[in-house]
């Protein structure tokens, strides 16, 4: 069989290894009991009759282990890294931040439904689950927050001991928003909200903490996008040093952000292994994923625009407000995403941005695909939209207008990005993306009803900073037989980067790719990592891959050039070997040419070191990728469904590395945009019960209701990277929602309907189009 | 894994997977996912929600789909099981997972082994299924990485209404 991924000859032929295909002998399994409460007092937890029953090996309360388990601060990814170039930048009359350390295990106080309370080891998952079930937790009930509006009130229950429940206030602005709106001719003023979603990988977390068999070490298997960030967690929160834990990503299930912090689980289960000396296993259930994995949007726009009389923009002011729920690993990524993002392919020239984050008895939230961005769109294109059908502007018009053209790169935004540098645009037509679009999508201002159904078109345009640091890495090591082992922080979670990234390194150096093996995410096998997220791998792991890859054909043409006396231009790699151009008899074998760097007698060399090269990637700052999508939509009036007749994607990420590759990526974010768009909405009660944690009851896009997407790809060369090229992880998901509910609202343009939130369920249309028909 | 040590309830089961027959004594409770997983080391079979929506842990019981989270392995007496592991056995099978690489019909890989079985299924049923058939079929899959674009083109390619 030939198969055209690397990862596809053991993903296809049930030899793949995701994290519960892994086992170690006489592994422990663990299970969580979780809170069912939002939040309240432990009064009791009695987990006697669960010890005592045959195949418990532990049980384990938050006293017990608080002393031995760190609780958890906020991620790496946030506390300092990009915390404090940013609050440097901003000064601290911009606003604060606020971190709340959270608990393995719950000890005094739980904050909402799903933390765990009890841990529980046993020999198999059943006796664990039947474990769980005799454990009895008794709990004081305090009033729950579920609205971040009602956690904002003077006389709400505070989650910490703080004065209030906001755990991040920060003020970002350019220009002089208060003169542009009092000389504006046009204002628009809405509320807009995206809803809460569930990233929803198709393979949960989980965790297989392994004592090495000889050593002293661990070894922990982690479905996880940060492998060395996870074992960074692990050794400060358990006091190990870092030297003793290895952390291994395997076949990983999809993360999208769900897998991109360091959990409680994660630093508990190798404690367990250590703790009862084997092996230890916990894997996540669906509806653990949908309590204790990270939720994410949730973001309420206060937002106002402001138009000259021939529809420029003049200003935009925003207040959002973010339901972090109990805890926020990311504190400031999301909301700063958002501001940094909102702006978007439009001249702004004055900007006012007040983000608040509010702790209510939610889930911990955390960046999922898009990261803010698809918030900082839906707020600014729906109010464009509205703006423009109260002011009687033409959307494309306008946007057409007011896009950045590609004379105006480079362009700088005039506020700081999340790394502390200003934001400057630096490739791209945006303009052009827009144009392109239109043209393919064959935008109409007033479409033909489509079977009886009225018809609309929706635009949206985006910009999103990639490939953020602050580095990855890259090591390459040639063995003798003439395997290259390219090792990097960056794992895969379906990106392909076994194929990918192997043919960056094949490429430089004249070798065939399946000769090339990449491991990626073993902290074994670089010292330094980051991770997969935020649309950075491929800018970041592959020019590290790209330079570490040249280092090793500058050591062997300096060998090569006085070995044969060339000049260093002369050296060519190719065709499995390196010869010298033009004079074919001169040539060496890559098993020969490897021989030449390995220590042997009679070498006494100290250069003989083998052949080897590292290379870290540090970008200056993050590249821009930008795009337009528009979608046409018919709507039932009837029972309030949409259907997408149409779908384009216009983007710009620079040279494709592999077209498919890229196309999968924006297929994939764009099913996922959707699923926000018309379906999908994670929902509490009033005391914060989750009331669909479930994939019966949260709807995740079918293949029925995916449209074909029809992919036009602008490539601009990135000057930040040697590659040129700018990240496409999320792209596709962030201007879905803002696109296919302005073209919802463009369809209903006749019967009085606006659309303000999240998803556009038929119930949500069907409602809307009752109140139309009344006013 | 011991499933059985800790209740007393044993019961004897004889299947034939992938062509071979096994016998194992085992935990009533067992789930058919587990069975092939732990007791038969076949973990390409993988658990997606555990209540039967995301189909990842589809397999073929008597040549019929069926999602082995939701079967007892006792309730399997005497049946014939396919997993993805005998796939690439056949002819057709190789076929059918060259189509679905070239086709770029998997990211992760996660959900992939449920599709497949499906759709070895459908082609085997069905010689020349409509697109509504070959829909409904994925249909009953969850993936989150493909948007199922790449994922229908796979199908028709290898349920023959396109030219590959």
């Amino acid at each position: 069989m030939r198969f055209v991924r690397r990862e596809d000859d053991r993903l296809l032929t049930g030899q793949g290894r995701f994290l519960d295909d892994i086992e170690g002998p006489n592994q422990v399994h663990v299970r969580f009991v979780r809170s069912q409460v939002a939040h309240g007092r432990l009064d009791l937890v009695d987990v006697e009759q669960a010890r005592a029953l045959r195949g418990v090996f532990a049980v384990w309360t938050g006293p017990d282990i608080i002393d031995q388990v760190r609780p958890l601060g906020p991620s790496k990814a946030d506390g300092g890294v990009f915390e404090d170039p940013l609050f440097a930048v901003l000064g601290p009359e911009a606003g604060f931040i606020r971190h709340a350390l959270r608990p393995i295990l719950a000890v005094d106080t739980v904050r909402y439904v799903g933390e765990p309370i009890v841990a529980i080891a046993a020999c198999d998952p059943y006796v664990a689950e039947d474990a769980a079930a005799l454990v009895d937790v008794i709990i004081d009930e305090l009033p729950a927050l579920s609205d971040p509006f009602a956690a904002l009130a003077d006389d709400a229950v505070r989650l910490y001991d703080w004065p209030d429940n906001v755990c991040l206030d920060l003020k970002v602005s350019t220009g002089d928003v208060n003169t542009a709106f009092a000389m504006a001719a046009h204002r628009t003023r809405r509320t807009l909200h995206s809803a809460r979603l569930s990233c929803s990988p198709l393979e949960g977390r989980g965790v297989v903490a392994i004592p090495d068999a000889v050593g002293g070490g661990i070894t922990v298997y982690s479905s996880t996008q940060i492998p060395h960030m996870v074992r960074d967690a692990i050794a400060d929160g358990l006091g190990w040093p870092q030297h003793s834990v290895r952390v291994v990503a395997p076949d990983v299930g999809g993360g999208f952000g769900a897998k991109a912090i360091p959990y409680p689980e994660e630093l508990f289960v190798p404690w367990v292994a250590r703790t009862l000396g084997r092996p230890a296993k916990w894997v996540e259930d669906r509806y653990e994923h949908f309590v204790s994995a990270i939720g994410s949007r949730d973001q309420i726009h206060d937002i106002e625009i402001a138009l000259d009389r021939d529809g420029t923009i003049l200003g935009v002011r925003d207040h959002f407000v973010s339901d972090v729920g109990a805890f926020s690993p990311l504190g400031v990524v999301q909301p700063y995403n958002t501001a940094a993002h909102l702006a978007g392919c439009y001249r702004v020239p004055n900007l006012s941005i007040h983000m608040t984050s509010v702790v209510t008895n939610k889930p911990p939230l955390s960046p999922y695909r898009g990261a803010g961005r698809p918030e900082a769109v839906f707020a600014m294109e729906r109010i464009i939209d509205i703006a423009c059908r109260e002011h009687g502007f033409d959307p494309s018009d306008v946007r057409r207008s007011n896009a950045i053209t590609r004379d105006e790169i480079p362009y700088s935004v005039g506020i700081p990005y999340r790394d502390g540098r200003p934001i400057v645009y630096d490739s791209g037509d945006f303009a052009g993306c827009l144009g392109t679009a239109l043209d393919l999508a064959a935008v109409e201002s007033d479409p033909q009803p489509n079977r009886g159904r009225p018809v609309g078109f929706g635009i949206a345009c985006y910009v999103e900073g990639t490939g953020i640091g602050p580095f990855e890495s890259a090591e390459i090591d040639m063995l003798e037989d003439g395997t290259v082992i390219v090792a990097t922080g960056a794992c895969s979670q379906g990106q392909s980067h076994e194929t990918v990234f192997a043919r960056l390194a094949a490429d430089v150096l004249g070798i065939s790719a399946d000769r090339v093996i990449l491991v990626g995410g073993d902290t074994a096998a670089t010292s330094f990592g980051w991770g997969t997220l935020a649309s950075r791998s491929a800018v970041n792991a592959g020019s590290a891959i790209r330079r570490a890859s040249e280092n090793i054909a500058r050591q062997v043409t300096d060998e090569l050039c006085s070995l044969w006396e060339v000049a260093p231009e002369d050296i060519v790699f190719a065709d499995n070997r390196v010869s010298v151009a033009g004079t074919p008899s001169i040539s060496m074998s890559w098993v020969d040419v490897i021989a030449r760097f390995s220590p042997k007698f009679g070498t006494p060399d100290a250069t003989r070191n083998g052949l080897s090269a590292s290379a870290h990637f540090v970008p200056e700052t993050v590249t821009f990728a930008n795009g337009a999508h528009v979608a046409k939509v018919a709507v039932d009036t009837e029972t309030g469904q949409v259907e997408i007749l149409d779908y384009v994607v216009v983007h710009d990420c620079g040279p494709l590395l592999d077209e498919e590759v890229v196309n999968g990526q924006i297929e994939g974010g764009v099913a996922q945009g959707l699923g926000a768009a018309l379906f999908e909405d994670l929902a509490y009660d009033d005391n914060a019960q989750p009331l669909n944690p479930n994939f019966i009851d949260y709807i995740l896009p079918p293949a029925s209701e995916m449209p074909d997407v029809r992919i036009h790809h602008v490539e601009t060369r990135s000057p930040l990277n040697p590659l040129g090229i700018k990240g496409v992880g999320e792209a596709g998901t962030i201007p879905v929602a803002a696109a296919v509910l302005n073209a919802i609202d463009h369809a209903l343009r006749d019967q009085g309907v606006e659309v303000h939130r999240t998803p556009a369920s038929p119930k949500m249309i069907t409602a809307l189009l009752a109140k139309g028909r009344q006013s | 894994m011991n499933f059985s040590a800790e209740t007393d309830m044993h019961l004897d089961v004889e299947v034939t997977v992938n062509g071979v027959r096994v016998r194992r004594s085992i935990d009533a409770r067992m789930l058919l996912i587990d069975f092939l997983r732990v007791e038969l080391g076949l973990t390409g079979t993988h658990n997606g929600c555990s209540y039967g929506v995301c189909g990842a842990c589809s397999v073929l019981v008597d040549g019929v789909p069926a999602r082995s989270c939701l079967a007892l392995a006792v309730q399997l007496d005497g049946a014939t099981i396919e997993t993805i592991e005998s796939v690439s056995q056949t002819q057709r099978g190789s076929e059918i997972l060259e189509t679905f690489s070239r086709c770029r019909g998997l990211q992760c890989g996660f959900c992939t082994p449920g599709i497949v079985m499906s759709l070895v299924e459908l082609d085997r049923r069905s010689p020349s299924p409509s697109p509504d058939e070959i829909e409904d079929t994925i249909d009953g899959h969850l993936c989150r990485c493909t948007g199922y674009v790449a994922i229908k083109r796979a199908a028709h390619e290898i349920l023959g209404d396109v030219e590959p």
